[in-house]
C-alpha cells in the first residue's frame, strides 16, 4: 500500500494574477541552464528572506511573511477554523496526531508556480468569485485558505501565497474544500449526505464575521423560490428522508436535490432558539457514522419520525427562503502567545520536506516521468537536515516515507526502522514499516503450513503497537493486522483481538475488515464475538456477495471456521 | 395559593377559573383562538389529477369562501382559482356562525375541464315538505383546466317540476358521475325531498321523485334520462338507468330492494335476493347483502355482504347470470362496507381509463386500499416506503400513469398532497390540507389494538400530548356514539384539542361498536353497560402498563350512548375515574327507548298536525256547492300542494310532458291525516335497546343519581336532530337535587355540525371542567380584601 496524497486547488483569488510562470534550477542540471518547472513545483528566489517559525495547537508554520502578518495570519485561521464549529464541531472533524503544517509565502517574494498551476487557480478563483457574487450581489476580494494544500493519511501541508502588502485578515476566508476533507476524512468517516449538505450550507455562510450568517436557501429555481417565499402552499420538491439518509447512487438524477436538502435539513436541525435540535443533529450523526441509518436510530435522536421531519423541511422551506440563518460562533479560544522565530534547519527541513514529499504521489498519477525529479528534490531537502547530523525521528520517518513514495522500499526501512525506534509519532511511520517487515516474513514464512511464525508475526506486528492509537486511524493498520493473523500460525487471545473491535468501531463500513474478524474470531472459537461481528456485518451494507459469505461463515460456525479470507 | 402537586398549566378557561389560577398560569399559554385553529375545517378537502396528467385541482375553504383551485403540474406558477360559495348562515338556525359550502362532486370530466357540485348548506326554506326546514341548495359547474370559461351547468330550477297547480317545484341536483357511455356527460340525479304532510293522498308520502339527467360540461346541454317516483331512492348504472329501487315504506320499518331488469335483459331467477335483502329493524346490525353499485360493464353489480361470515366484505354480481363473479375482498376483522349507507360505492375504486375496478378503500384501523392491480399495489408499496409511518391514499393517477395524486396522512399531520412522477422518481408537495397547524404543536396519534385478558379485542387510537402539563400526564377515554359507529383513523381535531389539555387521549372502539363484524356489534345487547364499561377499563389498564399514565387521574368523554357510557363508568367505578363530560347523553335509557323520538321529531309530528289542520281548513273553506262555498269563495280548487299525477316514467318519457298530462286537475279532495309515519332509526333503537323497562330504569343514570359521586359536565342540544341524545335534563335535575350538582352546556347543533366557533365553547366549557376537577390545583381562596 502507498500513500495516496491528495491535492487540492484552491481559490487563490486575486493574488494569482500576478504570479509569473519562471524557471528554476533543477537539481540536476547545470546551473547555468534554466529548466522549466514541471505543474506544481513552487520554488522561490535563493536570495529571499529568513525562513521563521512559529507553532500553535495542533499547527506549524513556516513563513517567510513578516511576524506580524504570520501572526495575524494563524489568528485568523484559528478564529475562522473554530466558528467552523457553528457547523461541524472538532468532534466530527478529523484529528491527526502530527501537527498541521503551514508554509507560508508572500507573494511579494516572487515564488515561482508552472503555467499550469497558475491556470488551474485562476479558473478556480474565477469560477468561485462568480459564484460568490452571484450568492453576495457583487461582493469581491476574498481570499481563500489555505490555497493549496496536501493530504497524506495521517499528515496535511498547507502552501499558502499570500500578499503581505495590503493584507486584510477579515478578507480570509476557509475553502469549502478544505472543509469537506476535515469532515470527510474523519474517522469513523461521516455520512455523504452530511458533507456534502454541510459544505453547501458552508458555502452560504459569511464566516468572516460573528454571528455567522447563511443566505437564504434557493429552492429549485429563482422563481420558485420567490413563490414558496411568499406561499407556504407553493409546490416543493423533496426527497423522502429514507432517500436522502441511503447510500447516494453514482449517477444520480436527483443528485443537485440531494445535495440541498441534505443543507436544508442540517440548517433546520440547527435553527431555532438555543438551538434545540443542535444535539439531536450531533448525536444523530456521530450515531450514522458508526451504523447504517434506520428510522429507529433517527427517531431515537429526534424524537420524530422520518416523513414527521420530512412534513417539517417542507414548511420550513418557507421560512428559509426569506429568512437568513444566523449562528453564533463565540469568542474563539485565543491562542497562547505566538513568538515567531528563526526556523531552525531541521524546522525547515520536515516542514517544506514534507510538501515537497507529498507532491511525489499526486505528481506520480498525472505526470510519471517527472516523478524522480520531485523525489529528488523532497529528499534534497529532508537530508538537508540529516546531512548537518539532524537524527530526529520525525524526520527519519518523513525520508523514510518519501523514499516509500518514491518507490524505493529497501532504501526506506531503515529510516523507518530507526523512527520507530526513536518513538516517532507518526501512524504511517508504523504501518509502512510494518508492511515491509511483511513482506519479508512472507518470503520465508517460519511456521507450519506456509504460515508466520508467533515470532515473525510478532516481529511485523511491533511497529504497530504504538500507533493503533495515534489519529488518525488508519484503515491499512487493522487490514494488515487482521491480515498477519489470518496468515500465522500462533493462538490469538480475545485481547488480540480487540484491536479489530476497535478498527471496526473506526471503519464500521469496511466489510472485509469485518469479515476478517469474523473469521479470525470464529476459527480462534470466540463464537459469541463471531456471531456478533457477523450480525454487524449483515447491517453494514447491501453487498449480496459479501452477505452470502458472511452467513456462509455463520453456518459454519458450529463445525470449523471456512477457509481463511483472501488478503 | 399554593398548588397540590407540581403541575404546569396551560387554560384559556373562563373568567373565573382564569383568576383563580392566574399565578400559576403558563406564560406561552394557549389562547381561545388557538383552539378555534385545531377546529377549523381542513382547508383542503379532496384533490384530483386530470387524466394527461398535466393539472392538479383541490378545493379549498379560505376567508368565509370555497374556491377551486387548479395548478399546472409542470409549471406550479400557472395557477388559477374559482370561487364555488361562499359561507352562509342557515335560515332559522340558532347559532349565527357561518357554514362553508360543501363540494359533494369534484372531478374532471376530460384532460380539460373539471367539473364541481357546489352545495351551499341550508340556505333555502323549501316550502314542499310544509316544514320549516331550511334546505341545501345545489349547483353544478365545469371550468377549464386553465380556470377559464366556468359554466353554470345546472342547478334547482332546471330540474323543476311543474305542478298541477303551476308552481315549480325545484329539484335540486346531485351529480352521481361520468356518463360511461357518452364521453363529456356527466349524470345528474334530481330529487324532490319525500313528503310528510300536506298531500290528499297518503301514497306519496315519503316517496321522492327523482329524475336522472345527462349534462353535457362544455355545453350545459341537457336531457332527461328518466324519471322515478319512488318511496325510497334509486340505484343507477353508469348509463343513468335505473337499476334498484330501495323501498322504503312510511308505514313499515322494513326495507326492501327491488330489482329494475334492463329493456329486453330479463332478471335472472331470485336475482333480488342475490342483489340484496330486506332491512328490519332486527336484520339492521347482523346478516345481510346490500347493493354497492354499479360496474362499468352494467351487467356487474358490486356488492356488500356478511352472509355467512362476521365481516362484510365485497362482491361482484354477475346479473345476467344471476350468481357472484370470483371477486371476493374480505377481512376477517373489519367490515369493508357501511352497512349504514346501501348504494355507496365511495370505497370502490375504479380506473377511469381502463373502465375497470381497481381497489377497494379499507375501513380498517388505518386508511388502506386493497388494490386489485398489480401495477397499484406495486406502486402503493413504493409510496409507502417513502412515507414511513404515514397512511398513504393513492388518489388519482393519469391514463399513462406517470405520474400519481397521493395523500400522506397520520403521525401529527392532518394530511399533504403530493404528486409522485414515476419516471424520474420524484416527489413533489402540492398542497396541505391545513394551513396554520404548527406540527411541533401537533399530538402524535397512532392506532392500538390489543386482546383484554377476558379475549376481548379492543382497538382505537392513543393520542399523546406533545407539552403535558403534569408529569405523568392524565389519562382521557373518548367513548364515541352509536354504540354502532365507531373511531376513524385519520387526524382527529377533538382528539388534538384534548391531547393539548395534556391529556393522553384513547379514543375506544368498544364492544358494540361498527366495523368490527356482527359479533362486536350484536354482542352489546347482552350487557348495555356493563360490557362498554369494562372494556374503558381495559383500555385504561392497557395503556397504565405500556406508558406512564396518572391512574390518579383518569377522566372520561363520550357523545352520545358515548355519553351514557362514561356516566355508567363513573356510577359504576367511582373510585377509577376521576370526572366525566357527557355530551348528548341519553340519560334514562328507559324513556328513551319507550319514547325513541328526539325534541326535533316531536316538533316535526307537531309541525305536520298544524299543516294537516290548515289543509283542511282550506279544503272546508272551499267546501260547498259550485260558486257557493259554505265558507268563503276560490279560484283554485286544488288542495294547496299535490303531485298525484307523477308516476313513473320509461326513458323516453320527460317529466315536463307528464306533468302537463296530469295537469287535467282531479276534483277537490279533502287531505288525508298522514299515515302513522314510521321512523326506522326510532324502531330500531327500541329494537335495540329492549322493551324491559325494568332493567333499562336499572342501567339509566338518571334513576340513580346518587351514585354519580364524582364531578360531571353534560352538554345537551336539547333539538339535537339526530334523535340519539336523550335528554339531559332528567340526570341534571336528580344531581341538582343532591350534593354534587352537574355542571351544565346548552349547545345548539352546530356543535354537531362541525362548526369551529360552536365546537371551541363546547371544549372552553370541557377545559375548564377539567382544569377544575383532573389537575385539581386545589385551589383555596381566603377573605376577600379590600383594597383602599
Amino acid at each position: 500500500m502507498r500513500s495516496r496524497p491528495t491535492l487540492h486547488l484552491c481559490l487563490l483569488a486575486l493574488l494569482c494574477a500576478r504570479l509569473v510562470p519562471a524557471a528554476v534550477r533543477a537539481a540536476d542540471a547545470p546551473p547555468e541552464r534554466m529548466v522549466e518547472l514541471p505543474p506544481l513545483m513552487v520554488s522561490e528566489p535563493v536570495n529571499g528572506p529568513p525562513w521563521r517559525y512559529v507553532a500553535a495547537p495542533g499547527i506549524e508554520v513556516l513563513s517567510r511573511c513578516s511576524d506580524e502578518v504570520t501572526v495575524h495570519w494563524l489568528e485568523e485561521m484559528n478564529r475562522l477554523r473554530q466558528s467552523l464549529n457553528v457547523l461541524v464541531p472538532d468532534s466530527l472533524r478529523s484529528k491527526r496526531a502530527v501537527p498541521d503544517v503551514v508554509v507560508l509565502y508572500n507573494e511579494e517574494n516572487k515564488p515561482v508556480v508552472s503555467k499550469e498551476v497558475v491556470a488551474d487557480l485562476m479558473r478556480d478563483a474565477r469560477d468561485r468569485t462568480e459564484e460568490k457574487q452571484g450568492r453576495r450581489g457583487g461582493a469581491t476580494g476574498y481570499r481563500s485558505m489555505p490555497n493549496l494544500w496536501l493530504a497524506d493519511r495521517d499528515s496535511m501541508v498547507f502552501f499558502y501565497v499570500l500578499q503581505e502588502r495590503g493584507f486584510v485578515r477579515s478578507e480570509l476566508r476557509l475553502t469549502p474544500d478544505y472543509v469537506r476533507y476535515l469532515a470527510r476524512s474523519r474517522t469513523p468517516a461521516p455520512p455523504m449526505w452530511f458533507v456534502e449538505g454541510m459544505v453547501d450550507l458552508f458555502s452560504a455562510g459569511d464566516f468572516g464575521r460573528d454571528p455567522v450568517v447563511f443566505d437564504t436557501v434557493e429552492w429549485d429555481s429563482p422563481a420558485a423560490t420567490k413563490n414558496i417565499k411568499r406561499d407556504v402552499d407553493y409546490p416543493r420538491s423533496l426527497l423522502p428522508l429514507a432517500d436522502l439518509f441511503a447510500t447516494w447512487p453514482p449517477q444520480d438524477p436527483n443528485g443537485a436535490l440531494r445535495r440541498r436538502e441534505a443543507a436544508l435539513f442540517l440548517r433546520w436541525a440547527l435553527d431555532g432558539k438555543n438551538q434545540p435540535r443542535r444535539p439531536a443533529l450531533l448525536k444523530f450523526i456521530a450515531q450514522a457514522s458508526m451504523m447504517p441509518v434506520t428510522e429507529d436510530l433517527f427517531r431515537e435522536c429526534f424524537g420524530l419520525g422520518y416523513v414527521d421531519v420530512q412534513e417539517r423541511l417542507a414548511d420550513y422551506l418557507s421560512d428559509a427562503t426569506g429568512k437568513t440563518l444566523v449562528l453564533i460562533a463565540g469568542e474563539p479560544v485565543a491562542l497562547p502567545r505566538l513568538n515567531p522565530r528563526l526556523a531552525t534547519d531541521l524546522e525547515v527541513a520536515r516542514m517544506k520536506g514534507d510538501w515537497e514529499r507529498m507532491e511525489i504521489s499526486y505528481i506520480k498519477d498525472i505526470y510519471p516521468q517527472l516523478a524522480p525529479k520531485y523525489a529528488e528534490q523532497a529528499r534534497r531537502t529532508l537530508m538537508n537536515a540529516y546531512d548537518k547530523g539532524e537524527r530526529d525521528p520525525q524526520l527519519l520517518g518523513m525520508i523514510g516515507l518519501c523514499e516509500v513514495d518514491a518507490g524505493n522500499d529497501a532504501e526506506a526501512r531503515k529510516y523507518l526502522e530507526a523512527a520507530v525506534q526513536g518513538g516517532v509519532t507518526r501512524p504511517r511511520v508504523g504501518y509502512e514499516l510494518a508492511r515491509l517487515r511483511y513482506a519479508e516474513a512472507k518470503a520465508e514464512p517460519g511456521g507450519t503450513g506456509g504460515r508466520l511464525s508467533a515470532a515473525q508475526a510478532t516481529m511485523v506486528l511491533q511497529p504497530l503497537l504504538n500507533v493503533y492509537h495515534q489519529a488518525p486511524p488508519m484503515l491499512e493498520i487493522y487490514a494488515l493486522s487482521a491480515d498477519v493473523w489470518s496468515h500465522s500460525a500462533p493462538a490469538l487471545t480475545r485481547q488480540n483481538l480487540v484491536v479489530l473491535d476497535e478498527g471496526m468501531t473506526y471503519f464500521p463500513r469496511n466489510l472485509p475488515l469485518i469479515y476478517q474478524a469474523a473469521w479470525l474470531n470464529a476459527r480462534q472459537g470466540f463464537k459469541t464475538e463471531a456471531e456478533r461481528i457477523i450480525a454487524r456485518g449483515l447491517m453494514a451494507g447491501p453487498d449480496a456477495a459479501f452477505q452470502q459469505r458472511l452467513e456462509q461463515l455463520r453456518a459454519s460456525l458450529a463445525a470449523a471456521p471456512a477457509a481463511p479470507p483472501s488478503s | 395559593m399554593k398548588p397540590a402537586c407540581s403541575l404546569k398549566r396551560r387554560g384559556w378557561g373562563a373568567a373565573v377559573t382564569g383568576l383563580l389560577l392566574a399565578t400559576i398560569a403558563h406564560a406561552d399559554a394557549p389562547t381561545p383562538t388557538d383552539i378555534v385553529n385545531w377546529l377549523q375545517p381542513d382547508r383542503v378537502q379532496q384533490a384530483t389529477l386530470s387524466p394527461d396528467g398535466r393539472h392538479l385541482a383541490y378545493t379549498a375553504h379560505e376567508d368565509d369562501q370555497t374556491f377551486i383551485a387548479i395548478v399546472d403540474v409542470d409549471d406550479p406558477s400557472k395557477r388559477s382559482a374559482v370561487p364555488a360559495g361562499k359561507d352562509s348562515i342557515i335560515r332559522d338556525s340558532q347559532d349565527h356562525e357561518k357554514t362553508p359550502v360543501e363540494i359533494p362532486f369534484f372531478r374532471w370530466a376530460a384532460s380539460d375541464r373539471i367539473v364541481f357540485e357546489s352545495r351551499i348548506p341550508g340556505i333555502q326554506e323549501v316550502d314542499v315538505r310544509r316544514t320549516h326546514e331550511p334546505t341545501d341548495v345545489s349547483i353544478v359547474y365545469s371550468v377549464g383546466a386553465d380556470g377559464k370559461n366556468l359554466r353554470k351547468l345546472v342547478d334547482a330550477d332546471d330540474l323543476a317540476l311543474t305542478t298541477i297547480t303551476d308552481d315549480k317545484l325545484p329539484r335540486q341536483p346531485h351529480v352521481l358521475g361520468l356518463a360511461s357511455d357518452e364521453p363529456d356527460v356527466i349524470l345528474v340525479q334530481a330529487v324532490r325531498p319525500a313528503l310528510d304532510s300536506g298531500s290528499n293522498d297518503p301514497s306519496l308520502y315519503g316517496r321522492i321523485a327523482t329524475g336522472m339527467f345527462k349534462v353535457n360540461v362544455r355545453t350545459g346541454q341537457r336531457r332527461t334520462v328518466n324519471e322515478q317516483d319512488v318511496n325510497g331512492d334509486v340505484l343507477y348504472d353508469r348509463q343513468g338507468r335505473p337499476r334498484i329501487k330501495l323501498l322504503r315504506p312510511i308505514d313499515s320499518a322494513t326495507q326492501s330492494f327491488v330489482y329494475v331488469p334492463l329493456a329486453g335483459q330479463p332478471a335472472a331467477k331470485g336475482i333480488d335476493r342475490l342483489v340484496a335483502d330486506d332491512i328490519t329493524p332486527q336484520t339492521y346490525l347482523g346478516s345481510r347483502t346490500f347493493p354497492l353499485g354499479f360496474d362499468y360493464d352494467p351487467k356487474i353489480l358490486y356488492i356488500a355482504s356478511n352472509v355467512g361470515r362476521d365481516t362484510y366484505g365485497i362482491y361482484a354480481l354477475d346479473l345476467r347470470a344471476g350468481q357472484r363473479t370470483g371477486l371476493a375482498v374480505e377481512d376477517p376483522a373489519f367490515d369493508l362496507a357501511d352497512f349504514t349507507a346501501p348504494g355507496n360505492d365511495a370505497a370502490l375504486v375504479f380506473d377511469r381509463s381502463q373502465r375497470r375496478l381497481v381497489g377497494v378503500r379499507l375501513a380498517t384501523l388505518e386508511d388502506a386500499t386493497r388494490w386489485l392491480d398489480p401495477e397499484i399495489a406495486d406502486m402503493q408499496s413504493s409510496l409507502e416506503k417513502k412515507f414511513p409511518g404515514r397512511a398513504v391514499r393513492i388518489i388519482d393517477w393519469d391514463d399513462h400513469r406517470k405520474r400519481f395524486l397521493l395523500l400522506a396522512s397520520g403521525g401529527a399531520d392532518p394530511g399533504r398532497y403530493y404528486v409522485f412522477h414515476r419516471d424520474d422518481n420524484r416527489l413533489v408537495q402540492f398542497v396541505r390540507r391545513t394551513q396554520g397547524v404548527d406540527l411541533d404543536a401537533t399530538n402524535a396519534s397512532a392506532p392500538f389494538a390489543f386482546d383484554t385478558p377476558a379475549g376481548v379485542h379492543l382497538t382505537g387510537y392513543l393520542t399523546q400530548p406533545v407539552a403535558p402539563l403534569a408529569n405523568p400526564p392524565p389519562l382521557l377515554v373518548y367513548c364515541h356514539g352509536g354504540p354502532w359507529e365507531r373511531s376513524w383513523p385519520g387526524f382527529n381535531r377533538d382528539a388534538q384539542v384534548l391531547a393539548a389539555m395534556g391529556f393522553v387521549v384513547a379514543q375506544v372502539n368498544y364492544r358494540g361498536s361498527g366495523g368490527f363484524g356482527t359479533r362486536m356489534r350484536e354482542t352489546l345487547r347482552t350487557n348495555l353497560d356493563g360490557m362498554p364499561v369494562e372494556d374503558i377499563r381495559s383500555v385504561v389498564d392497557w395503556v397504565a402498563a405500556r406508558q406512564k399514565v396518572d391512574r390518579k387521574r383518569v377522566a372520561l368523554i363520550g357523545e352520545g350512548f358515548g355519553g351514557y357510557v362514561v356516566l355508567r363508568a363513573l356510577q359504576l367505578y367511582p373510585d377509577d375515574f376521576r370526572c366525566a363530560v357527557a355530551i348528548n347523553a341519553p340519560t334514562d335509557l328507559e324513556t328513551w327507548a319507550r319514547k325513541p323520538e328526539s325534541v326535533q321529531e316531536a316538533r316535526d309530528r307537531q309541525d305536520t298536525n298544524v299543516n294537516q289542520m290548515h289543509a283542511m281548513a282550506d279544503f272546508l273553506t272551499h267546501f260547498g256547492p259550485p260558486g257557493n262555498p259554505l265558507l268563503a269563495p276560490t279560484p283554485n280548487p286544488a288542495p294547496s300542494f299535490a303531485q298525484d299525477g307523477i308516476a313513473s316514467l320509461t326513458d323516453d318519457q320527460t317529466a315536463a310532458s307528464v306533468t302537463a298530462a296530469s295537469a287535467g286537475g282531479a276534483p277537490a279532495q279533502p287531505p288525508m291525516f298522514p299515515p302513522t309515519l314510521i321512523n326506522f332509526a326510532s324502531e330500531f333503537r327500541s329494537w335495540y335497546f329492549g322493551t324491559d323497562a325494568k332493567h333499562l330504569a336499572e342501567i339509566s343514570p338518571s334513576r340513580h343519581a346518587d351514585l354519580i359521586t364524582k364531578p360531571v359536565l353534560l352538554i345537551q342540544d336539547p333539538y339535537d336532530p339526530s334523535g340519539e341524545a336523550g335528554a339531559a335534563t332528567a340526570l341534571r335535575s336528580a344531581l341538582a337535587r343532591g350534593s354534587n350538582p352537574a355542571d351544565y352546556l346548552e349547545i345548539t347543533n352546530a356543535y354537531a355540525r362541525g362548526l369551529p366557533n360552536a365546537r371551541q365553547q363546547v371544549f372552553a366549557k370541557v377545559e375548564e371542567f377539567f382544569n377544575l376537577n383532573v389537575y385539581n390545583f386545589n385551589v383555596k381562596i381566603g377573605d376577600t380584601k379590600v383594597q383602599r
